[in-house]
């Protein structure tokens, strides 16, 4: 009897795995077309040297030129404007530098991660203001990166060595804290780049839990995007984050070199590329998206940020 | 595989602390727990929820770095967005991507962990896929390397790195190095054939300085504790700017003079090889040009013996001369700049000068004459190594090769630099000679006193023309340090002379020369006489015939003279500082002052000693006679009486009187006192001398003839000289030293002799020469000798 009973729990249990293999996505990796435009910097390292993070608006491109711990802001077309900072620790000078924003006045967020503060600068690079990031205990917090959502007067920063995400007013006090070390929902596991929503939630890449959290105003997790692995919608490192006009995700991954789209729902829709094959953005670091659906990916190894151009979805 | 990843200190599973778990189930249970999961799978995938919480898994924690664990690569019926690729991704032979560059990165960013310096400038690295050198020895732990390396023997970067089992303390680094790199000992466990300082041709490590660079500390340098210096302070393992992982380029030796800024001055001295040989290589072949100017001298590693010598060196006793010999000598890269015979000794022991060094610190057992503040200088061992503690005198302790003139830093023009011609203000002296010759002082404090005498040459020879070399001080007008034209670093052509000093003072004091007003005559003191031979013993120096000093050497010049003090009592004695200064037995350069006693010739001619007390001695018989120089014997002594070291009369005898006519030169040295109008008026013999016509045979003869121990009867040529067959002379039976054979005792006085005394040779007539002719008691007669009654009968006497 024992026997019989044993032989049916492997009959059931081949039955089930069989139904599941069979049943898997065996289709070949959707690809979403991109073109790549041209490249901002390069191996020389003269003009950028291990860029982290990229900010877009109208006119301009804004590179967190971590190498040389400065922020090197560009036209469109690539061209040079500005260079904001050099390494140090007093105002307007910077430390690692991580991550970046840019408001709706061209007013410039760094999140400066050596020095524990985020520094605020107009947009001619004169420094405005420094936020001192600390949490709520009065512990300097290592800020990674930073987005502002002007409308409430809020600055979102991702803490570094406290896993969190800090809310802070223009005055500079620290309003809220979510989530803290884990790996439950709510909790991050390193929390890297963040962007707003068009809806004003906040996603905030959660790089060691790899997934993407989704926050209302109120603090609630209302969505993750991704998961654990190296399967198409899966992540492995992810690091940058942008929405485009339609508020898909596009989230860049630094082991796989590549960028994948998810549609506002937090779906996996396709990975961009070219022809049938994902195209390479080598240690790809933060990412932006401008109303042009141009991509900005800070390619950290290659010292460069390749603009690429993302082809309509159908 | 799973039991295994359990095991293992993961420190991702650390931080689920969740090590804990038990996996120890059977198979019947696994089965179970295994459909369970398919059945939990097949839910999960069905349901449509966007949220979920997620629970830690072994697979997933692993896989954070072991990518290729991951079981979706064993589905083939899935596509990846990565493909399965395990090999290696760099050529380190059959490594895992979990310890690839861009494993490490997808972390060390700045967004999870902050390595980023690593990866901002340099491009070197410490070296992987290669098979470790001969020299590195990776120690054996339980047999097995402490640091593995692939299986194809090579390192890769898990040789360092380990994720796993390595227990860190919570204040330690989280580098996952397989050992803690305290004062970079991980690198020296391997290295260990660098670790072994110069002694070793290695830099030197944990040894602290004082102020640790703060360039260096920009760039990524690292010291040990105590500010001491290890592998890391000029190397590092990742994200180096330089070949050979260097914190800095160094191809301008911008590296070395982080810490040995002080050498930065070379680059204005002819020592600057790019100046002036650019085309000189190291024994790697690299120019100064390629690798820096340091680089041309000094490697850090595998150099040759001491100060990390990269150049050809000239192997002699002196360790520490040996690098600057590799370039000065005669085909050498400084061959117009040899060091020649004639130079300056090294190897010689400091304390030779009277200088005890402790600590680093000087102190002389001469005090210095005049306002001077001795420096410290280096010093070496055997081995050629600085010392704190006694050592040896070589071309650094005078030298600084990399400054040409102390104390002076300003630049000059680069163009004029290989023209530079040195001189006492320069050429790379640690001290500026100056008129006082500060360097050679600095040392030779002893020989400060000259300054007072008129061998210096501001005081003896101000009215003379200058010689033909520029002065470079006072000691300059006589030594060179290097190349001298004879012995003593002879500055100037020798003069004539039997000794090796005799011919550097004849330099001077000869017909023409400065010093011509002091010659030392036709007749003068023998030089070159050995004191052994002579079966004598001295305290005074002794020389060989290349002018060194040993105690079987020969009489010369310096043996009783010490050119540099007047005053052999009083250093600071300003007698002798007048150009016309007259000497006497007090000074005169003398080393022992010559006085009543004759002190100085008493000195090697200690047997002589037993005319004090003899009325020989002037000073109790005729204390106001004077010898030809003038000298009463109060002042020339005792033996300066009757003789003369310089200017004397006659050869034998170095006579200081008028000697008395006679054929025979040593009886008329005798008579030069011995007449009706001498001193020893009192004591004329009618009959003074032998008949001349007898030739007797000296003792060595008669012994050598007949084989006894024969009294000593000297015999003599006409001219004075001790001969085996000659004439009986007053001083064949006579010793004008001793008043009795038998004793050295005398009266002290004026006393009629007998035939026990009177300055006689001999108290028997046992075996004398005058027994052969004159009968057993021939000495018993001795008044018959010299009496006019007695020698009349004697025919041979008529």
């Amino acid at each position: 009897m024992i026997k019989l009973s044993i032989l049916l729990r492997y009959s059931f249990v081949f039955f089930c795995i069989s139904s599941y293999v069979f049943a898997a996505e065996t289709a070949p990796i959707p690809i979403h077309p991109v073109k790549h435009l041209f490249d901002i910097g390069g191996p020389k390292k003269t003009l950028l040297s291990l860029p982290s993070d990229v900010a877009v608006d109208k006119h301009r491109i804004y590179v967190v030129d971590s190498g040389h711990h400065r922020v090197v802001v560009f036209d469109k077309d690539g061209d040079q404007e500005l260079i904001i900072g050099k390494e140090g620790i007093r105002n307007g000078q910077f430390r690692g530098p991580v991550g970046i924003d840019v408001d709706s006045q061209g007013r410039i967020y760094v999140a400066d991660k050596g020095n524990h503060r985020i520094q605020v600068f107009d947009k001619k690079g004169k420094h405005l203001v420094s936020i001192v990031t600390a949490d709520k205990n009065k512990s300097l917090v290592s800020p990674v990166d930073v987005t502002v959502d002007e409308s409430s007067e809020l600055i979102y920063v991702t803490g570094n060595n406290n896993h969190k995400l800090m809310i802070y007013n223009f005055p500079g006090y620290v309003l809220e804290e979510w989530g803290g070390d884990g790996v439950d929902e709510g909790f991050f596991r390193y929390p890297g780049t963040l962007t707003l929503l068009h809806d004003k939630r906040i996603a905030v890449v959660d790089i060691l839990n790899t997934r993407v959290q989704v926050f209302t105003t109120k603090g609630k997790l209302s969505l993750q995007v991704g998961e654990w692995g190296v399967l198409p919608g899966q992540l492995f490192r992810p690091k940058g984050i942008a929405i485009d006009k339609q508020g898909r995700f596009y989230i860049s991954d630094s082991y796989m070199n590549l960028v994948q789209v998810f549609t506002d729902g937090g779906r996996f829709q396709a990975v961009l590329g070219k022809r049938d094959k994902p195209s390479s953005f080598k240690t790809a670091a933060g990412i932006a998206i401008d109303d042009d659906m141009k991509l900005y990916v800070a390619e950290m190894l290659e010292h460069k940020v390749s603009v690429h151009s993302i082809s309509e979805y159908k | 595989m799973w039991q295994k990843c359990w095991n293992i200190r993961c420190p991702f599973i650390q931080f689920l602390n969740i090590s804990d778990i038990d996996l120890n189930i059977d198979k019947e249970q696994s089965l179970f727990y295994l459909s369970l999961f398919t059945w939990a799978m097949i839910f999960i995938l069905i349901t449509p929820s966007t949220v979920h919480a997620r629970t830690p898994s072994a697979n997933r924690e692993c896989s954070t770095c072991h990518i290729m664990w991951l079981n979706e690569f064993k589905q083939k019926d899935k596509a990846t967005l990565i493909p399965y690729d395990p090999r290696p991704v760099v050529a380190t032979g059959k490594q895992d991507v979990s310890s690839t560059e861009m494993m490490c990165f997808s972390c060390h960013d700045g967004f999870v962990l902050d390595s980023r310096f690593m990866w901002q400038k340099g491009k070197y690295r410490h070296p992987v896929g290669q098979k470790p050198t001969d020299g590195i020895k990776i120690p054996l732990v339980d047999g097995k390397q402490m640091f593995p390396l692939n299986d194809e023997g090579k390192v890769y970067c898990g040789t360092c790195h380990s994720a796993h089992g390595v227990d860190w303390g919570q204040s330690e680094s989280a580098v996952f190095l397989r050992m803690k790199n305290v004062n970079s000992s991980l690198c020296m466990t391997c290295h260990k054939e660098r670790t072994g300082g110069p002694k070793h041709g290695n830099h030197p490590v944990n040894k602290s300085i004082s102020h640790p660079p703060k360039t260096l500390f920009k760039v990524g340098s690292k010291f040990g504790s105590d500010g001491r210096v290890v592998c890391e302070t000029c190397h590092r393992p990742h994200g180096a700017n330089e070949d050979k992982i260097l914190v800095i380029k160094n191809n301008e030796s911008d590296l070395c003079r982080s810490c040995h800024d002080d050498k930065k001055t070379i680059n204005q001295t002819k020592h600057n090889m790019a100046l002036s040989n650019p085309r000189a290589t190291n024994f790697k072949g690299k120019t100064a040009s390629e690798t820096g100017p340091c680089s041309v001298c000094h490697v850090p590693h595998d150099a040759k013996g001491a100060a990390l010598w990269a150049r050809e060196r000239i192997e002699t006793e002196d360790a520490a001369a040996s690098p600057c010999l590799g370039c000065h000598n005669e085909k050498g890269l400084a061959k117009d700049k040899p060091i020649k015979q004639h130079s300056h000794p090294t190897q010689v022991a400091i304390k030779e000068l009277g200088i005890s060094v402790t600590e680093g610190k000087w102190m002389s057992k001469h005090s210095p004459l005049i306002d001077i503040k001795q420096k410290a200088l280096p010093l070496y061992n055997q081995s050629g190594q600085r010392v704190k503690h006694g050592g040896n005198v070589s071309c650094g302790t005078c030298h600084d090769p990399h400054v040409w003139a102390p104390g002076k830093t300003a630049l000059v023009d680069q163009s004029t630099i290989t023209d530079q011609e040195g001189n006492g203000q320069n050429s790379f002296l640690r001290i500026t000679q100056g008129k006082g010759s500060d360097l050679c002082i600095n040392c030779h404090v002893d020989k400060q006193s000259l300054f007072f005498s008129k061998h210096n040459r501001e005081i003896g020879f101000r009215n003379k023309p200058k010689d033909e070399r520029g002065h470079d001080g006072i000691c300059a007008e006589c030594h060179m340090a290097h190349n001298g034209k004879g012995a003593f670093m002879h500055a100037k052509a020798d003069g004539e002379g039997k000794g090796a000093v005799e011919r550097v003072c004849t330099a001077c004091h000869k017909q023409g020369g400065i010093a011509d007003k002091k010659l030392t005559g036709t007749h003068s003191h023998p030089i070159g006489v050995s004191m052994t031979k002579l079966g004598n013993s001295t305290n005074l120096p002794l020389f060989t015939a290349e002018g060194k000093r040993h105690p079987d050497g020969n009489v010369d010049c310096a043996s009783c003279h010490n050119v540099h003090q007047w005053d052999p009592k009083n250093r600071k004695a300003m007698s002798g500082a007048k150009l016309k200064s007259e000497g006497n037995g007090k000074t005169s350069f003398l080393r022992v002052r010559n006085t009543k006693k004759s002190e100085l010739c008493t000195t090697c001619h200690q047997q002589q000693k037993t005319i004090l007390k003899t009325e020989h001695n002037l000073n109790i018989t005729h204390q106001k006679s004077t010898n030809l120089l003038g000298q009463a014997p109060h002042r020339s002594g005792v033996c300066g009486a009757c003789h003369s070291v310089h200017q004397a009369q006659t050869s034998i005898g170095l006579w200081a009187r008028k000697p008395f006519k006679d054929n025979q030169i040593k009886n008329s040295l005798c008579l030069s006192c011995h007449n009706k109008a001498g001193l020893a008026s009192n004591k004329v013999p009618p009959y003074f001398t032998h008949p001349e016509q007898v030739l007797a045979l000296s003792e060595r003869l008669r012994r050598f003839i007949g084989s006894k121990i024969l009294p000593y009867i000297p015999v003599f040529s006409e001219q004075g000289h001790s001969e085996s067959m000659g004439e009986i002379t007053c001083t064949s039976c006579h010793d004008p030293h001793r008043w009795t054979a038998r004793s050295k005792m005398a009266p002290g006085k004026n006393t009629e002799g007998t035939v026990l005394t009177s300055f006689l040779r001999n108290s028997s007539s046992e075996n004398i020469v005058c027994a052969d002719c004159h009968g057993k008691d021939a000495l018993f007669r001795y008044k018959y000798f010299h009496s006019k009654t007695s020698r009349k009968r004697h025919p041979l006497s008529e």
